[in-house]
């Protein structure tokens, strides 16, 4: 098998040569025919030197060549060792096969040193200078993080606990200027990352790139993960130019070492999981109290029937309490398999991992499966090939949880407590909703909607080293996803609206993706100065084909085996399905210059070609150019560097552009628009549905920013700090149109500008020089959003966020992006004389149908009466702080560590205050919170009185509405143990075992379900905040098991 | 080393292949390739009819709604905005459902009629086919503008060529004179023969009267009704009742009907029937009736003795006999607020509750209607009309007669303007609102609407300011997305 490996490139080579310029194909071949290589490399590893046991000797310095006593020689993958004396002398006898020697001590950066035939060996061990040799991804290269010019902020896989659903979970908290927006706790469901604030009316997620490839991590399974950097600022993500304006985001996933042994780990955790908080509902009386009152409020005569109602005992009984039926303790658990190590020349990493994640509201769960491998080969020296695989099942049961008029979360809280579960379950009748929420349980039951995909992709790449100065990289990914969402709706007997018919739609999507990348680079130090440059080209295409089949009704038997089309009665809808494509050319270049590690300078260019834009607009040029200076290294500072170990100042201006819009903007297209009823059938009609903007082009980003780093007593604490201004223009608003244009989508057009200005910053305290280490560190962003001006003749604002018809969210000039937008409450009128005295100028009262206990609104714009015209920014849905604090510690085999997040200066719009706190008619229940209410023996200044007819529109969205949405929350606390060796069966090198809560504190004003609501509801761009009843969070309790082989 | 050379050549090779690569084209049509063949004609044509089917508008909530605003019904669910409207006490129109929706579907009718109209006259096609698809066009547009003028008055005018029309409202008397436009040439483009859902000649000359009518052009009205009326295509049917089931809903006496099938919108039966119709005395779907719209009892009571239409259109729970779901008894239905509904489109269920949507065509525009304003068109040109409602006009006895007599009412030799009040309100209740429209174009609303004692909560007292009411409040979401260029009617919030 080993001939493979080496033969192969050979063939290789001679083919290149004679087929010369065919190299996708030949890429192709290589990614394939690596499937044959894997077993030669995977299975036995490359035995290196051997030789009879011998000793070796040797003597560990430190820098300054001072001798180390006590430190830790051992062979690797044994447990054959030996410490230095104290002459710093040791003296080891290794086995046969032994290959490398593993030489620690605490406060130095462990070395391995790989044996040859010499019998001595001396050691000179670095100090660790936490971080600043660290080797930074950043696009298309990697630079020491000591070099770094720009913002960049990385993450290592220690740094992330518990449990993570996903990559982007596994990241909140642990980056400055990165915030993670959590939109709902349903299994599976998306989070949303935002660099440095929203810089765009449109999509503003970043730019996500595995393994040097762009693509999506929303799959990725957290334990891949060997490291992650953010490009926060224009200069280092310019390398992207055209998709680098939201920041981007770089993954690098594991791999295995060359010349190691195979290595197996295997962790898992298992964690039961329940809602952090138990919301309520009023009980059947308190009810009947509340609306009883209304209707007396109200002057509704008790001859009405309405009132036969309350007056039957039986309506008293509280029979349900619907959170309990809704909510349950759910399951979570992951399992992660793999298997890594290399050859001489070669190395690989397999990995497999399970999530099985079984929501806290009842039929809800996701499962995800992820197959990984990867390997480099050096085939021939200097031409190395590698590739990576891999494969992703997702299965994800998706239940209704937050509609406004359909979700779970709600229909729990406004359906009827004396309403029972089951009406006469052998029949399988549902108690009946009174108003247009369904019976949650039946609501549950009888959706039966579940997604499945399938995520198949990779790269292959070769590259070659020339002169020891060029590298030259050719690099080709692919990606294949194929989706399908089958919904099946059962009949639920008197489950409500909606769940009186049998429906079945399905739809499938299938993705094709490929990127190609060409990238020349080179490297040289000479005397003082090094200088580094790249120059490349990248293509790439992606088609999106879907088909929805339309929705098929009147199954005569729903049983869950019969729920496929051919058990259908009646097909009353046409399918339909489009496809999407989009292709992107660009051409990149990168030099960098430094002079004897002290004066740093960057400059990066792009150009890039979007099909998105019509053919004179279609390219955009995106420079940057950065600087920094490392001001400890000046000979002046030298006095200074025991207290300042290292201070740099770093600067940078660059230019990035955004095209994350919808294809074909500059085509009006004219699709099929509903099948009208014509001649007694179904009649295909078309028509235009939206215009065409032939002018459209790139939105731009200029950002600034200016950064310090600095470390103190040898770097153990370090701050860095970066301040940024990031203006974004020409940016592709899509302005709401009238109605009278007749289409019902509008275009996008350039226009407008947004202004970002704000900061990151920094702490870290590590003192890891005793037995008890530990580790502090704390983020803290803040950014100011402005939206400093539409553009757009005529239009001063967009209304964003429906909520129940009525939009309560705002993009308007002047004003952060996405605030909510209702009337001031100004407080409750406590008597007569306080609504006579409400007046206007001309001393009508302003609030005529007011009566005492009403709500008093404030008239803003002082015309005399309420109005939507006197609606204001009653807060920002976006925050304006968001900080972490991280803290580790170990002694000895013990280790704990807690992660805190939290948020400030964000708004929500508590959708459930219409209903749990005012009263939308007598059909639905209220929470507790309306007990509070006004009335003329027990004033409250806060909560309005009770009324259905509600002539003074106390339901109006007001700052009633609003709440601060501020939280902190401790999001992981983590206790481990690692068994010593000696007491572990020879076979494993590593056994940890741990316990995690996750969210197990949360603090927060918020009084809805979770504080985390982020835009669960489609309006993701620009508007967090509008809770609909969003999926909480949940509360888990986590063990696992890390083992290693 | 020279062979290593290979990757840069083939990076320089690549930058040669930009432009075709950066080409991709829609997988939908485009304008440069639609408009070709008679079928895409078509089927643009059915993508104008579209619109009109959605939940809230001609197949809807919005054409129930209209009723609401009158004295014969009222909002029986809980759309709060819109319930302010219908009590005249709304500053403004944030209703954000039926009013809004319709409002968005009429246009995307108007505006689809308009790419029509736009571009089937330079097509290669049969004549006669180009023709109708070019009356019905013309028909829907003006049919759309028609339903939008009567509630907001002068309204954004839709120009294929000029956008910037639909960002201003054009006046009152421009938008009126469109919509005749509109008519007279589908007048003479339509044929007598037409197919379901879709109007013929008597749609188009029937819509052309009722549009005269409204802006007091009486003899025009008169010409344009008789125009139907003469043609001898079009009969009353025997049965009022019957008019509204599904074995009729494309008789001749339906002018123009908007065609449903079962399963799809239009959904007007589900939206009038009553919630809960038999309370337990026997089986039924429980909640399914949506009981938008109820009618009031002074409706109930208004009918005169022998009134054939009161069967047909309204039912008194504990009093009332109705079938429904396969059983004939006395109506329940505890949810509506007043005692009485509307039980018009009702007859789909009576058999069997099936879905939401029973597939019954919606009458958008009837036989009966023309009648009577042949009728009134006659009486306003013989001394007769709002102004002097007891003078009797024998010369209008005709056209008046076939409607009430139909009815099972006695023939009034000479009707007065009294007769044709009673008779418009009582045949064409809960058909889209022409009792509220009628009141205020004859200048009656404030008397009728001002007097009426309240009744229950549901309908309370209400003050018609004619100078205000006769318009709905423009709806604000279009003040606001023109900024500011679409103006509010007057006397509301923020009018100019």
């Amino acid at each position: 098998m080993k001939k493979i490996g080496c033969y192969f490139p050979e063939s290789f080579q001679r083919a290149f040569i004679r087929k010369g310029m065919n190299a996708l194909k030949i890429t192709l071949l290589i990614f394939l025919t690596s499937a044959f290589n894997m077993a030669a490399f995977g299975g036995t590893p490359d035995s290196g030197q051997q030789g009879v046991q011998r000793k070796i000797a040797g003597l560990v310095t430190d820098s300054k060549g001072l001798p180390i006593t006590g430190a830790t020689v051992t062979v690797k993958g044994t447990s054959v060792g030996a410490l230095t004396d104290v002459r710093g002398r040791y003296e080891v006898a290794i086995p046969d096969k032994a290959e490398i020697l593993v030489i620690s001590f605490i406060g130095m950066k462990p070395q391995e040193v790989r044996i040859g035939v010499s019998s001595i060996v001396d050691v000179m061990l670095a100090e660790e200078t936490f971080g600043l040799d660290e080797v930074v991804v950043i696009g298309y290269g990697t630079q020491k993080k000591a070099d770094i010019t720009g913002a960049v902020s990385t993450v290592q896989p220690d740094k992330l606990q518990g449990i993570n659903q996903s990559v982007s979970h596994a990241i909140q908290g642990t980056m400055s200027g990165v915030t993670v927006i959590q939109n709902s706790g349903q299994p599976g469901s998306g989070v949303e990352i935002r660099i440095r604030g929203a810089g765009s009316i449109n999509d503003n997620s970043p730019l996500y790139v595995v393994d040097g490839i762009i693509g999506s991590i929303s799959n990725l399974n957290p334990a891949d993960i060997e490291s992650m950097s953010v490009l926060k600022d224009a200069a280092s993500a310019a390398i992207y130019g055209s998709r680098g304006a939201n920041g981007v985001v770089i993954v690098t996933t594991k791999k295995g070492k060359r010349g190691e042994k195979a290595t197996v780990t295997y962790n898992t955790s298992q964690g039961i999981q329940q809602a952090w908080r138990r919301p309520s509902s009023l009980t059947a009386e308190e009810r009947n109290l509340i609306h009883k009152e209304a209707l007396t409020n109200d002057g509704t005569p008790t001859s009405e029937s309405i009132w036969d109602y309350y007056n039957n005992p039986t309506n008293a009984i509280t029979r349900t309490d619907w959170f309990d039926e809704i909510f349950r303790s759910g399951y979570i658990s992951t399992n992660d398999l793999s298997i890594s190590g290399g050859t001489q020349t070669s190395n690989y990493a397999f990995s497999l991992g399970v999530l099985n994640d079984n929501g806290i509201i009842k039929n809800s769960s996701y499962k995800r499966y992820n197959i990984r491998f990867n390997s480099q080969h050096e085939i021939v020296k200097n031409l190395t090939f590698g590739e990576n695989i891999s494969l992703v099942f997702t299965d994800q049961n998706i239940i209704e949880a937050s509609g406004s008029y359909d979700g779970v979360l709600s229909a729990a809280l406004f359906n009827m407590r004396n309403t029972p579960v089951w009406e006469d379950q052998s029949k399988g009748i549902y108690g009946l909703p009174t108003g247009d929420f369904p019976n949650p349980v039946a609501s549950l039951n009888s959706r039966d909607n579940v997604s499945k995909n399938t995520t198949a992709g990779g790269n292959a790449y070769l590259e070659y080293k020339l002169l020891d100065l060029f590298t030259i990289k050719t690099d080709f990914g692919y990606n294949w996803g194929f989706g399908k969402n089958k919904n099946f709706k059962a009949i639920a007997l008197n489950g409500g609206r909606g769940l009186n018919q049998n429906t079945l739609g399905e739809s499938y999507g299938l993705s094709n993706t490929w990127i190609w990348n060409n990238t020349i680079s080179f490297d040289k130090r000479f005397s003082k100065h090094h200088v580094a440059g790249l120059a490349g080209m990248s293509m790439e295409k992606g088609l999106y084909e879907w088909t929805n089949t339309g929705t098929a009704k009147d199954f005569s038997n729903q049983d869950p085996a019969l729920r496929y089309f051919n058990n259908a009665g009646t097909f009353p809808e046409h399918p339909s399905g489009s496809a999407d494509d989009y292709s992107l050319l660009s051409y990149f270049g990168r030099l960098s210059y430094e002079f004897a590690d002290k004066y740093l300078f960057a400059a990066n260019i792009r150009a890039d070609g979007s099909s998105k834009f019509p053919e004179d607009k279609r390219w955009g040029i995106f420079p940057s150019v950065s600087g920094g200076w490392r001001i400890s290294k000046e000979n002046f500072f030298e006095n200074m560097r025991d207290v300042i170990s290292d201070l740099k100042i770093r600067g940078s201006w660059g230019q990035l552009g955004n095209d994350k819009i919808r294809n074909y903007e500059y085509y009006s297209t004219i699709t099929t628009v509903g099948s009208p009823t014509l001649d007694g059938s179904a009649f295909t009609a078309y028509a235009q549905n939206r215009f065409a903007n032939t002018e459209i082009k790139w939105e731009v980003t200029t950002q600034t920013n200016i950064g310090i780093d600095m470390g103190f007593m040898k770097d153990k604490l370090y701050f860095t700090a970066d301040y940024f201004d990031k203006e974004t223009s020409d940016i592709l608003v899509q302005v709401p149109l009238v109605s009278s244009l007749g289409v019902g989508v509008a275009p996008y057009q350039n226009s407008g500008q947004v202004s970002n200005k704000g900061f990151d910053l920094g702490l870290s305290y590590r003192n890891r020089d005793k037995e008890f280490k530990y580790e502090l560190s704390a983020n803290l962003s803040h950014v100011v959003n402005e939206l400093v001006t539409l553009g757009v003749a005529g239009a001063k604002e967009i209304f964003t966020a429906d909520y129940k018809n009525t939009m309560v969210g705002r993009i308007a000039q002047g004003e952060p992006i996405g605030h909510f937008y209702v009337l001031n409450m100004v407080g409750i009128f406590q008597n007569q004389a306080e609504i006579d005295s409400y007046k206007s100028s001309s001393g009508a009262r302003i609030q005529p149908a007011a009566v005492p206990g009403d709500i008093k609104f404030e008239d803003r714009n002082g015309d005399g009466q309420i109005s939507a015209d006197d609606r204001f920014n009653a807060g920002n849905s976006f925050p304006t702080l968001t900080y972490s604090l991280n803290a580790t510690a170990d002694y000895k085999g013990w280790d704990a560590s807690m992660l805190l997040i939290g948020s400030q200066g964000n708004s929500i719009f508590n959708g459930l205050t219409l209903g749990g706190t005012i009263m939308q008619g007598t059909s639905y229940n209220n929470g507790p919170a309306i007990l509070d209410r006004w009335t003329a023996g027990k004033p409250s200044a806060t909560v309005p009185r009770v009324t259905v007819k509600d002539l003074n529109n106390n339901r109006y969205y007001s700052t009633m509405f609003i709440e601060d949405g501020s939280f902190a929350r401790v999001k992981y606390l983590t206790l481990g143990y690692t068994f010593n060796k000696g007491v572990l069966a020879t076979s494993f090198s590593h056994l940890r075992l741990y316990a995690t809560l996750q969210n197990p504190l949360t603090l927060t004003k918020y009084s809805g379900y979770d504080p985390e609501v982020g835009s669960e509801g489609g309006f993701s761009n620009n508007m967090y905040g509008v809770d609909k009843g969003a999926y909480p969070q949940a509360r888990s309790y986590i063990f696992g098991l890390n083992v290693t082989f | 080393m020279k062979k290593y050379f290979a990757f840069l050549v083939i990076i320089v090779a690549l930058a040669s292949c930009g432009k075709d690569f950066l080409n991709n084209e829609p997988h939908e049509f485009t304008d440069a390739v639609f408009w070709k063949t008679a079928d895409q004609a078509e089927s643009a044509l059915a993508g104008v009819y579209s619109p009109l089917q959605d939940e809230e508008a001609l197949g809807g909530e919005d054409w129930c709604g209209m009723e609401a605003f009158s004295d014969n019904g009222y909002m029986n669910d809980n759309y709060s905005d819109y319930i302010s409207m219908t009590e005249f006490k709304a500053t403004q129109n944030i209703e954000g459902d039926l009013d809004r929706w319709a409002y968005v579907s009429y246009y995307k009718t108007i505006k689809r009629a308009g790419d029509v109209l736009a571009n089937v006259p330079g097509m290669t096609m049969d004549e006669a086919q180009k023709q109708r698809i070019l009356g019905e066009a013309n028909f829907l547009q003006a049919f759309s503008y028609f339903q939008l003028a009567a509630r907001y008055g002068g309204l954004p005018l839709y120009d294929a060529k000029n956008s910037a029309s639909s960002l201003v409202r054009a006046t009152e008397e421009k938008t009126w004179e469109v919509i005749e436009a509109d008519l007279v040439a589908a007048t003479g483009q339509l044929a007598w023969d037409h197919k379901e859902g879709r109007p013929g000649l008597g749609a188009a000359y029937g819509l052309l009267a009722k549009v005269y009518a409204y802006r007091g052009k009486w003899n025009e009205a008169k010409t344009a009704a008789e125009m139907v009326i003469n043609s001898n295509r079009h009969a009353l049917h025997t049965d009022y009742a019957a008019v509204f089931t599904m074995e009729n809903e494309n008789i001749s006496e339906i002018l123009w009907g908007l065609g449903a099938r079962v399963g799809e919108y239009p959904i007007t039966p589900v939206l009038m029937l009553p919630n809960n119709v038999w309370n337990g005395t026997h089986p039924e779907p429980l909640g399914e009736g949506w009981r938008l719209v109820s009618a009031t009892n002074a409706f109930y009571n208004a009918y005169q003795a022998g009134d054939t239409r009161k069967a047909a259109t309204v039912a008194k729970r504990g009093v009332d006999v109705v079938t429904y779901n396969g059983s004939t008894d006395v109506l329940q239905a505890p949810n509506n607020q007043s005692d009485v509904v509307c039980i018009k489109y009702m007859s789909p269920y009576a058999e069997e509750y099936s879905s939401w949507a029973a597939g019954l065509n919606v009458p958008a525009l009837r036989y009966s209607d023309i009648l009577l304003i042949d009728a009134e068109a006659i009486m306003m040109l013989n001394g007769g009309g709002p102004a002097s409602r007891t003078t009797g006009v024998a010369a209008a006895a005709v056209p008046f007669n076939l409607v009430r007599t139909r009815a099972g009412l006695p023939a009034i030799a000479s009707p007065n303007f009294n007769n044709l009040m009673y008779e418009r309100k009582m045949e064409l209740a809960f058909e889209g609102g022409d009792r509220h429209f009628d009141l205020v174009r004859w200048g009656l609303a404030a008397e009728v609407y001002n007097s009426l004692p309240a009744e229950g909560t549901y309908k309370p007292v209400r003050t018609f300011n004619p100078a205000i009411h006769k318009l709905m409040p423009y709806p604000q979401r279009e003040i606001d997305n023109s900024g500011g260029s679409i103006t509010q009617n007057p006397g509301y919030s923020g009018a100019r």
